[in-house]
C-alpha cells in the first residue's frame, strides 16, 4: 500500500517537473489584458466569447457576421493570427 | 471488537464510486493548472491545499476499499438475524482467524468447513479443485495449531463456553432493574 | 480440462476494437484542433449509437437486458473476490457491465460536447470546452482501470477475457463456478 502511494507521487512530481519554465504568457490572462482584448474587438463589431493563453499567445474566441473566429495577440496585444473556422 | 452493520455495503460502493470521479476530476484540475508552471506552481498555497486535497482524496478511496473487502469477507458466512449465540459464535470464528492471520482464501475455507461442509462441496462453492482446498485446510490447521478439524472445532466451542454472550456488567445491571 | 463458450458475436468484437482505435486516435495522436480529429469523433459516435441500437436487438450477450446488473449481483462479485471464490459469467460480469455503462456514457458526452464546440452557439463557451476535457480525462482514468481489471480478472479466474473478444469464445476453466 505505501509503495503505491509514494510512486503515484513521485509519477506526478516527475511529470510535473518535466513542464516548461519560460517567461512567455502563460496561465490565465490578467483581468485587464481580458477587458482590453475583449473591449477592443468589440469596437470591431466582435462577439468575444474568451479570451485564454496557447502556444504563448493570447488566443480569443469570437464570432463576427455569424462566422467562427480564433484571434492572437501577442504580449503588446497586438493581432498575430486569425483563423476562420468554417 | 468491532461492531460491523453488515447491510449497507451497497452505500459505501455508491460512496467509492463518487469519490473516484471526484478525485480524478480534482487531480485533473490541479495537474491543468499546475501544468505550465512546472514544479514552481507548488509555490502557490491555493494549488499545494487542492493537491494534498486531490491526494487524500484517493487515498481515502483505497482505504474504503480494503475495509469494503474485509466487511464482504467478514459478513460472507453470516446470515441474517441470527440468534444471539450464533452471532457470538461468529465473532469468536472471525477473531481467532484474524488472529492466526488466514488468508482470505483460507478464512473462506475455514468457515465452510467449520459449518461442516466436505471438501467436494467448498470446492464446488470455490470453484477450486478438490487439491487446492486440501492444501488450505492443511495450512488453517498448522496455523491454528490444531490437528483437524475435529480439535479445531473444540477450540472455537471453548472460546464460546468461556465468553459470555451478555458482558458481566450489563447482566448485573439488568438484575438489578 | 477447459470448456469453450461462444459469447461474442462479430459486430460487438469489431465495436470494441474500433473503440479502442478511435479513441486512442483522438485522445493521443491526433492534433486536436484538427479536421482529422473531429471526422474521427463522429465515427466513434456513430459506432456508439449502433452500439447502443445492437444493445436491443442484437443476440443475448449484446443485449443491454441480458447483463444490466442489480444491486445484488454487483455486491456479489465484489464478495466472491474478496473471498478469492472463482467465479465468471459468460456475459459481461456485474462490474465489467458497469465499466461499460460509464465508458459508453462518458464518450457520449464527450462526442456532443466536442459537436457542440463547433456550433456558433456554443462556440468559445468555456464550460462546454471543459466538459469535453474533464470527460477525456475521466474516460483516460476509466480506460486504464479497465485494462487492469480485464488483466486481473483473466488472471483470477483463469479465463482468458481479452482473447474472447477477439475470437468470441470464452475457454473456462472446468472448476470455475458459472454465473447466469
Amino acid at each position: 500500500m505505501k509503495r503505491i502511494i509514494i510512486l503515484a507521487l513521485a509519477l506526478s512530481a516527475a511529470s510535473l517537473a518535466s513542464a516548461s519554465q519560460t517567461n512567455e504568457i502563460k496561465g490565465k490572462p490578467s483581468a485587464a489584458v481580458v477587458e482590453q482584448i475583449t473591449s477592443g474587438l468589440s469596437a470591431e463589431g466582435y462577439d468575444v466569447r474568451s479570451v485564454k493563453t496557447e502556444d504563448g499567445m493570447y488566443e480569443v474566441y469570437a464570432l463576427k457576421d455569424g462566422k467562427r473566429y480564433e484571434l492572437y495577440f501577442g504580449k503588446d496585444l497586438k493581432m498575430l493570427d486569425t483563423k476562420n473556422d468554417d | 471488537m468491532i461492531r460491523i452493520n453488515a447491510d449497507k455495503p451497497g452505500l459505501l460502493l455508491a460512496l467509492i464510486a463518487v469519490q473516484t470521479f471526484c478525485a480524478a476530476f480534482f487531480l485533473w484540475d490541479v495537474m491543468s493548472d499546475a501544468f505550465p508552471y512546472g514544479l514552481s506552481a507548488f509555490n502557490n498555497l491555493h494549488l499545494t491545499i487542492e493537491a494534498i486535497a486531490a491526494f487524500s482524496l484517493i487515498l481515502a478511496v483505497l482505504f474504503e476499499i480494503r475495509y469494503l473487502m474485509a466487511l464482504l469477507r467478514h459478513t460472507a458466512h453470516l446470515k441474517r438475524q441470527v440468534s444471539l449465540a450464533a452471532g457470538a459464535f461468529h465473532e469468536i470464528m472471525q477473531e481467532h482467524f484474524r488472529r492466526w492471520n488466514l488468508t482470505p482464501a483460507e478464512q473462506d475455507v475455514a468457515g465452510f468447513t467449520v459449518k461442516g461442509m466436505s471438501i467436494t462441496e467448498i470446492a464446488g462453492l470455490r470453484g477450486s479443485a478438490e487439491g487446492t482446498i486440501k492444501s488450505h485446510l492443511s495450512s488453517i490447521y498448522h496455523k491454528a495449531g490444531v490437528t483437524g478439524r475435529g480439535t479445531l472445532l473444540s477450540l472455537l466451542i471453548d472460546d464460546l463456553v468461556e465468553t459470555p454472550l451478555v458482558p458481566a456488567d450489563e447482566e448485573r445491571a439488568q438484575h438489578q432493574a | 480440462m477447459m470448456k469453450k463458450f461462444k459469447i461474442w458475436d462479430p459486430f460487438v468484437r469489431i465495436f470494441h476494437w474500433s473503440l479502442v482505435i478511435g479513441f486512442t486516435a483522438n485522445a493521443l495522436i491526433l492534433d486536436e484542433e484538427g479536421q482529422a480529429h473531429i471526422w474521427v469523433g463522429y465515427a466513434i459516435v456513430a459506432l456508439i449509437v449502433a452500439r447502443i441500437l445492437w444493445g436491443f436487438v442484437g443476440p443475448r450477450s449484446a443485449r443491454f437486458a441480458a447483463f444490466t446488473p442489480n444491486r445484488k449481483q454487483v455486491i456479489g462479485q465484489i464478495s466472491d473476490i474478496a473471498t478469492r471464490r472463482r467465479s465468471t459469467h459468460l456475459g459481461h460480469s456485474p462490474l465489467g457491465a458497469l465499466m461499460i455503462f460509464n465508458i459508453i456514457g462518458s464518450i457520449l458526452i464527450i462526442g456532443v460536447t466536442g459537436y457542440m464546440m463547433t456550433t456558433n452557439a456554443f462556440w468559445g463557451v468555456e464550460w462546454v470546452e471543459e466538459a469535453h476535457e474533464i470527460f477525456v480525462g475521466w474516460a483516460e482514468i476509466s480506460v486504464v482501470l479497465h485494462i487492469a481489471a480485464v488483466v486481473i480478472e483473466s488472471l483470477r479466474t483463469g479465463v482468458n477475457l481479452p482473447r474472447a473478444m477477439v475470437t468470441g469464445v470464452k475457454t473456462v476453466p472446468a472448476d470455475v463456478i458459472l454465473k447466469e
